[in-house]
């Protein structure tokens, strides 16, 4: 039972992150692989500053958000430059980075080490301890980022966001300044992440970098695609069904190490599927030419 | 019976008259059907085509014909019919719909590169050469059935492929010599004229082997020598080794090639219309009258609708066949004039060419124009004069690299496009206008005109990626934010006489105090 | 002393100039980004350990089997890249990638002999031992014989990317990045060309690989891992794509760095893990800056 709440807690995080990401990847188009860095950037800020500093929980998050969010900013500033491919290369390289600092600068964060003793979160004179109460607590930081996104992409700025992955020209020409809503999707995108990232920390009250591996970016992104950009629930969905795959094959009495392939090859397979199925393809090409 | 580089070669100019094609027959296509979101392009179209057959492919804007141009060289598929290939001795048809196993074969797929081993080439409007290659390889890509493009054999076997190569290069350098490009073989294709480079997408083409040639406006942006020359070319592929070719061409450039054309087929409401073929000997009359009437202007149909009765209408002629018309209607114009939107001595280049800025020898002189309030200034231009980049380098979509730009009497050369709209510049590009996504009425909610929405309130809960042609531009038009200039790329192609209007009606009581149209020249 | 580890650079610099010039095939020249190359480097090196650890095979028997094997894997990248282009094809190259490094890292039984189907990698412990090279009867012990026969065998790779290159093959493989539609329309069989040139860059990394493997004489899944495709990816993007001597540079600039570091007396766990950090600092400026490179001819979109 406790294992199966487990696993919830677990969907909860991926949604989350998948939902966050979604912003930036779905909306704006801004395929990224920078978003366990934040997510990691979330988790440490608030065991750095709950451990060593006593901060409450209340307080360590919006702390969080602000530094993911500064830090986004910054690499907004230098990755927003590049389109397409040469993107999530980009990116690719700004998550390597974060995960050295992570892992590297020891006064900080003890590098590989990690930080353990993050206390519990304390809520109304509570200790949210038990799995299911922290399970209920995910659960509205779930609904609260679902209710957030869902009003931004109803909202003007999310329209916004869609004319510009449709038609950046187009876009510039009814007077959309795309540079800054491309910067504010990503920045926002990554302070999102930043809260499960706390709720991972106290939850596992251990983190180490391992935990914000590029390997996790990867992660949420195919969540993000298999359930479909700029599909919110689409993103829950795909969340679960990643997180019970393993489970699911484990079931069926699969030994781990074949289990391990065959989920390899079942993400990567239904991910190429999606990809080849989805909006990509000779068609593209032909009307990207077009559009010359 | 293949036209061959070789006998391209020969410069001989064959005088005799073309007699009308009893040739084989090339190409036949039944049925043809193609839909666009729900709006038929293709309707059953029937055609076929002979040996030496020259076809200008005609219509309106919009009637469908680089559709059918892209279904009969496989790059875009039907959604029914046949099309029967039979230029090569080994004949092919394709049925459409095709079904699930030819979908899964990989070597049964109605694509480019297998149509093009049926004898079918094509050019596009825009060139499409390698940009990174020489002039030599891209002729030399082109060779079909190369030993030396299997790795194995070009590893290991390079004695197989060494000899078709020096012949491949002699013949190469020969070819570019005949289209005036001698020694030029190693230069880098970016870095020669819209013309020549023309040429040698013509020469790419026929060096792959092509029996039947499909061309995409070849004569688009080129100044009369330039014209004649590709004429040059043209003509010894059809009288010298009875080559095939369909030309699609705009209004502006259809006189130049009256002497060419045997056969015109008219594309109306999604099938060939009517076919006509002409002896051809009769044609030189026309070719004539084309010369003497020289460049004339020719207004569009809606032009009294923006002009209005008692409008003072001043035409100025450009360089390279452009023309401006000012129009200025009393009432609206304003004295002392008041200039909305400045250029001088613009300066634009595309890549390593200078498209804006240049006279008909191609010297340096840059554009300059004045709108004032209360004008609609009218900027006709042959397709390829370089609108769209003008229009680009006005909304700050590429950089000029010299002259200056006010709007509204602030500097705007280094704006990014935003700001510039804010400004006061209302810019509608031709070919960037829908969001497929978005519905209408967002698309409005976006560019703040929420006024407009009443004007589409038809389809403004749809989305814009299933309204038609004509839908979709009037929600574009509705979307340009209120301002002092607005600038338009062609902004009636999809539009009937009704909704010109409406646009007209737009266009005078609150939003933009000035027009700037930008319209290929012919009607 | 100096003189042992100047060869051991250089050894590195042949393994190196392996891997970059034939990931310069797929990105330079048919400008498709791909992450999955530290895969095919690794299947190499696997597929001569085994060979030579278990079946006792010679060296270049083993270096064969190992070129074919990676080549025919090569088409879980090239049939994808049929219609995948751009950001989608790099995805799904990392995603071939994660398979890869999965499969080594998990197809281990402790107790199953190592070779065995059951234990065909021994996971995580990786393989130790790996013999060094035999070749008809000859074997190469030392290092200095090593660095002629990884010398060779980089030069007999440069050839072979050269010759393939400067023939109608490569000029195919230009003007399909140039512009594919066009070259479609010539009659070039694109997807085609896309899978010769992946399945060629594939078998000349595993020649890198199995050189590693010989060299170093133990393998571990973590030379599949995605840092060791992004170092492999720096190293072409910082020397510049599209010609020979940029990925030469890169690979260079690329093993020089890291051994610089060396000089600057910091504590050797941060040396080793701030090389990571470099790489990712390398590519994120190279993009920002100079996306042709050091000395690329040609500029990536």
């Amino acid at each position: 039972m406790e294992y199966i709440l487990h696993l919830f807690i677990l969907i909860c995080f991926y949604t989350m992150l998948s939902q966050s990401l979604n912003l930036s990847a779905g909306f704006a188009g801004l395929i990224s692989l920078t978003h366990a860095g934040f997510y990691g950037i979330g988790a440490y800020t608030t065991a750095i500053l709950s451990t060593f500093y006593g901060v409450s929980f209340w307080a360590g998050i919006p702390l969080a958000m602000f530094i993911s969010g500064c830090i986004a900013f910054i690499v907004s500033l230098i990755a927003l430059r590049t389109v397409d491919d040469y993107f999530i290369i980009c990116t690719l390289g700004i998550q390597v980075i974060l995960f050295s600092i992570m892992n590297n600068w020891m006064e900080l964060t003890r590098g590989p080490l990690g930080i353990p003793g993050i206390p519990s979160i304390q809520l109304f004179g509570f200790s949210v301890e038990s799995k299911i109460s922290f399970l209920s607590l995910s659960l509205f930081f779930v609904v609260a980022i679902w209710f957030v996104l869902r009003n931004i992409s109803r909202s003007g700025f999310g329209k916004t966001l869609t004319a510009i992955s449709e038609d950046e020209i187009y876009s510039q020409s009814i007077g959309k300044n795309v540079y800054l809503s491309k910067t504010v999707s990503f920045t926002l995108s990554a302070m999102l992440a930043s809260i499960p990232g706390t709720l991972y920390s106290h939850y596992i009250s251990y983190i180490d970098p391992t935990s914000f591996t590029v390997n996790e970016s990867i992660f949420v992104l195919s969540i993000v695609i298999i359930g479909g950009l700029g599909n919110l629930s689409g993103s829950f969905f795909a969340s679960a069904f990643l997180v019970l795959l393993p489970e699911a094959l484990r079931f069926v009495g699969m030994p781990d190490s074949i289990a391990a392939n065959m989920r390899q090859i079942i993400y990567g397979l239904i991910l190429v599927i999606v990809m080849m199925t989805g909006k990509n393809g000779v068609q593209e090409l032909f009307e990207s030419t077009k559009k010359q | 019976m293949a036209m061959s580089e070789k006998m391209l070669l020969r410069s001989t100019r064959n005088k005799a008259t073309t007699e009308p094609p009893h040739g084989q027959v090339l190409l036949r296509v039944e049925g043809l059907k193609k839909a666009f979101g729900g709006q038929d392009v293709l309707n059953g179209l029937n055609l076929e085509l002979r040996q030496g057959e020259v076809v200008l492919l005609c219509g309106e804007n919009g009637s469908g014909k680089t559709t059918l141009l892209n279904i009969l060289t496989g790059n875009m598929e039907p959604d029914a019919g046949t099309i029967h290939y039979t230029a090569d001795s080994t004949s092919r048809s394709y049925r459409f719909p095709r079904s699930w196993w030819q979908k899964l074969n990989p070597f049964d797929h109605f694509t480019p590169e297998f149509v093009t081993r049926e004898g079918v080439g094509r050019t596009w409007q825009d060139v499409r050469l390698f940009g990174t290659q020489t002039l030599r390889d891209n002729i030399a890509v082109a060779e079909p059935g190369h030993p030396g493009e299997n790795p194995v054999l070009s590893l290991f076997a390079r004695h197989l492929s060494f000899r078709r190569e020096i012949e491949l290069n002699r013949r190469s350098d020969a070819l570019l010599t005949h289209l005036g490009l001698a020694g030029r073989g190693t230069s880098s294709a970016d870095k020669i004229s819209l013309g020549q480079t023309k040429r040698v997408a013509i020469a790419r083409a026929i060096a792959a082997g092509a029996q039947i040639l499909f061309l995409d406006e070849p004569l688009a942006g080129l100044d009369r020598q330039g014209i004649s020359s590709i004429l040059e070319l043209l003509e010894t592929l059809v009288h010298e080794q009875r080559g095939t070719l369909v030309i699609v061409e705009h209004i502006f450039n259809q006189l130049h090639l009256h002497g060419l054309v045997t056969t015109n087929w008219l594309l109306e409401d999604g099938v060939i219309r009517r076919v006509e073929r002409n002896g051809g000997k009769d044609n030189s009359e026309h070719l004539v009258s084309a010369e003497s009437r020289g460049v004339s202007i020719q207004r569009p149909m809606w032009f009294g609708l923006l002009a209005g009765d008692g409008a003072e209408v001043v035409d100025q002629p450009q360089p390279r066949g452009a023309w401006i018309t000012r129009i200025r209607r009393s009432g609206i114009i304003k004295i002392p004039l008041k200039p909305v939107l400045e250029i001088r001595d613009l300066v634009v280049r595309r890549g390593p060419r200078v498209i804006i800025g240049i006279d008909a020898q191609d010297n340096q002189t840059g554009f300059s124009l004045i709108v004032n309030e209360g004008e609609t200034v009218i900027l006709q231009a042959p397709n390829g004069w370089g609108k769209s980049t003008l229009f680009a380098a006005l909304c700050g979509l590429i950089q000029p690299v010299a002259g200056s730009i006010k709007i509204g009497g602030a500097k705007a050369d280094k704006l990014s496009t935003w700001k510039r709209i804010h400004l006061g510049l209302c810019a509608l590009p031709s070919d960037h206008n829908v969001f497929t996504n978005l519905l209408a009425e967002d698309v409005l909610r976006l560019s703040r005109n929420t006024k407009a929405i009443k004007d589409i309130s038809l389809f403004a809960k749809r989305t814009c990626g299933s309204l038609s042609g004509g839908e979709r531009q009037q929600v574009a038009l509705a979307s340009i934010p209120p301002g002092l200039i607005g600038l338009y790329d062609e902004p009636f192609a999809a539009l009937d006489n009704e909704n010109v209007h409406k646009f007209h009606v737009l266009g005078t009581p609150g939003a933009p105090s000035a027009q700037l149209i930008f319209l290929p020249s012919h009607t | 002393m100096a003189m042992n580890y100047i060869i051991h650079l250089l050894i590195y610099f042949d393994i190196y100039v392996i891997v970059a010039l034939s990931l310069n095939l797929v990105v330079g020249y048919c400008g498709m980004l791909t992450l999955v190359h530290a895969g095919f480097y690794a299947i190499g090196g696997y597929a001569y350990a085994l060979l030579t650890l278990v079946l006792g095979w010679g060296f270049l028997p083993s270096l064969l089997t190992a070129v074919m094997l990676a080549a025919t894997l090569s088409l879980a990248v090239s049939l994808p890249a049929w219609r995948l282009k751009g950001d989608f094809f790099v995805l799904a190259t990392l995603a071939v990638q994660a398979l890869i490094f999965s499969l080594l890292y998990n197809w281990s039984d402790p107790n199953a002999p190592l070779g065995t189907w059951n234990n065909l990698t021994n996971g995580p412990f990786g393989i130790s031992g790996i013999p060094k090279p035999k070749i008809l009867g000859f074997t190469v012990t030392d290092s200095h014989s090593f660095f002629l026969l990884a010398t060779v065998l980089a030069v007999l790779c440069a050839f072979i990317v050269w010759r393939l290159t400067s023939s109608p093959w490569g000029r195919v493989l230009v003007a399909m990045r140039e512009d594919e539609l066009a070259a479609r329309n010539l009659g070039k069989n694109t997807r085609m060309l896309k899978v010769q040139a992946l399945a060629i860059a594939s078998g000349l990394v595993s020649v890198a690989g199995t050189l590693y493997a010989a060299y170093v004489g133990y393998l571990d899944p973590s030379s599949a891992s995605l840092e060791e495709s992004i170092l492999m990816l720096s190293m072409v993007i910082v020397g510049g794509v599209g010609n020979f001597r940029g990925p030469v540079i890169g690979a260079i600039v690329l093993i020089a760095v890291p051994e610089l570091l060396r000089f600057l007396d910091l504590p050797d766990a941060l040396a080793a893990n701030l090389r990571l950090a470099i790489y990712g600092l390398l590519l994120v400026l190279m993009m920002h800056f100079r996306p042709q490179g050091i000395s690329g001819k040609y500029r990536l979109s």
